[in-house]
């Protein structure tokens, strides 16, 4: 099947679904990591904070690859 | 919350400061000869570049008098101006040396967010759905250049047409405008009240046909603006989805590419302009990926066509992050 124009804007819509379901996998799962009762300003939270980033960036990496593979594929088969 | 009246008062004299600067910058370049080609049209007109200087200016004044009513305090002020100032020196060397890819975003991304993070004017809790706020205290001062840098090339990266840039600023800022408004953030509905004037006294001489191009300088100060308004005013999120389309074309460039390069480092043009005056998709797997070569794909189209889609693309995006405001109230 051809794929037309339109196919770019549903691509940006499931983007920002997909960023939606990547924040409420942050929300729900990553903001809860509790370890060892380490609050702010304790030396140890840069690590703490450390982990909660990198899992973000790792989710946010994730999502622009998806990006890239939609957008060659749509080039693809709209030709 | 703030009047109406005074919102639409600052509106007012910003459209009218930034109207008067971009007619008054277009007649430097014109008798400086800083002048550009339009690539995509078959006469190839000259067109007076540097237009954006105007949007620096009109934020530099508005933003004085916003102080001086007492809208904005001191630390928010020196923040925002010095993180201007610093984007509009790197836009305007970008545009009378020519910097090379890898150094506009590097100076940005070293420079632009030091205001910010010595002023100390955000908060490291980002606002998101779901989530009541994701607390980095300690990562986020590193990230506001990091913020600034990839919006205000972000920005840079998505004005290959008359006008797409402008006119895709002014519909994003309406949309925060208004959501800025119903949170109540005084800081960022003053800023984009101002943001917008200046935008669309620009957008007046460069939508299509443009009578001026923005520049490095326009691009990458209206970028900027942007992320300053995110960290600022606590819109991080807000902001990300309705710049959706900016990210996504600059990330398919820079994926495509396989690094930074400045324009006349990439030797294939993602656009082919036919001798007809249509444009059409280029056919070469070497070619950068970017949102206009998406809509290009499989047909040809005007360039007036190109910008409308585009266009839509921003609207869109504009709609997705009011659903997302809505989803964190």
């Amino acid at each position: 099947m051809k794929l037309n124009f339109y196919t770019v804007y549903l691509i940006l819509v499931v983007q920002w679904f997909l960023c939606l379901v990547g924040i409420w996998f942050l929300g729900n799962i990553v903001a809860d990591i509790k370890v060892g009762g380490i609050v702010y300003p304790s030396p140890y939270y840069f690590l703490f904070e450390s982990v909660k980033f990198s899992i973000s960036i790792v989710l946010a990496l994730f999502w622009l690859y998806i990006w890239r593979e939609m957008a060659k594929r749509y080039l693809s088969r709209s030709k | 919350m703030i009047r109406i009246t005074v919102l639409v008062s600052l509106f007012c004299i910003s459209l009218i400061l930034g109207l008067i600067l971009t007619k008054f910058f277009r007649e430097i370049a014109i008798k400086y000869g800083k002048m550009g080609v339009d690539i995509h049209k078959i006469e190839k007109p000259l067109i007076p570049e540097m237009g954006g200087t105007s949007v620096f200016f009109t934020l530099l004044v508005m933003n004085y008098l916003c102080l001086y009513f007492r809208f904005l305090t001191l630390e928010y002020f020196l923040g925002f101006t010095f993180t201007i100032i610093i984007v509009a020196i790197i836009g305007f060397i970008d545009d009378v040396y020519k910097l090379k890819g890898v150094y506009k975003p590097l100076l940005l991304g070293l420079l632009a967010g030091l205001p910010l993070i010595y002023f100390g004017t955000y908060n490291p809790s980002i606002k998101m759905p779901f989530i009541e706020g994701f607390f980095i205290p300690i990562i986020y001062p590193f990230l506001i250049p990091l913020v600034i840098a990839v919006t205000s090339n972000s920005f840079n990266m998505l004005d290959p047409f008359n006008g797409t840039m402008t006119t895709g600023t002014v519909i994003i800022s309406v949309t925060l405008l208004i959501i800025s408004y119903l949170m109540g953030n005084i800081i960022s509905t003053v800023y984009l009240a101002v943001f917008l004037g200046a935008v669309l006294g620009l957008y007046y001489y460069n939508r299509y046909p443009s009578k001026v191009f923005t520049g490095n300088i326009g691009s990458l100060t209206i970028g900027a603006t942007v992320g300053i308004i995110a960290i600022q005013g606590r819109m991080e999120f807000i902001v990300l989805v309705a710049i959706l389309p900016y990210i996504m074309n600059s990330f398919l460039i820079l994926s495509s590419i396989k690094g930074l390069k400045e324009k006349s480092e990439i030797k294939e043009r993602p656009t082919k302009l036919l001798d007809d005056g249509f444009l059409e998709a280029s056919t070469n797997p070497n070619a950068p990926l970017t949102v206009a070569r998406l809509f290009l794909s499989g047909e040809k189209l005007t360039e007036l066509q190109v910008i409308r889609r585009i266009t839509l693309l921003f609207v869109i995006s504009s709609l997705l992050a009011i659903f997302t405001f809505v989803m964190m109230r």
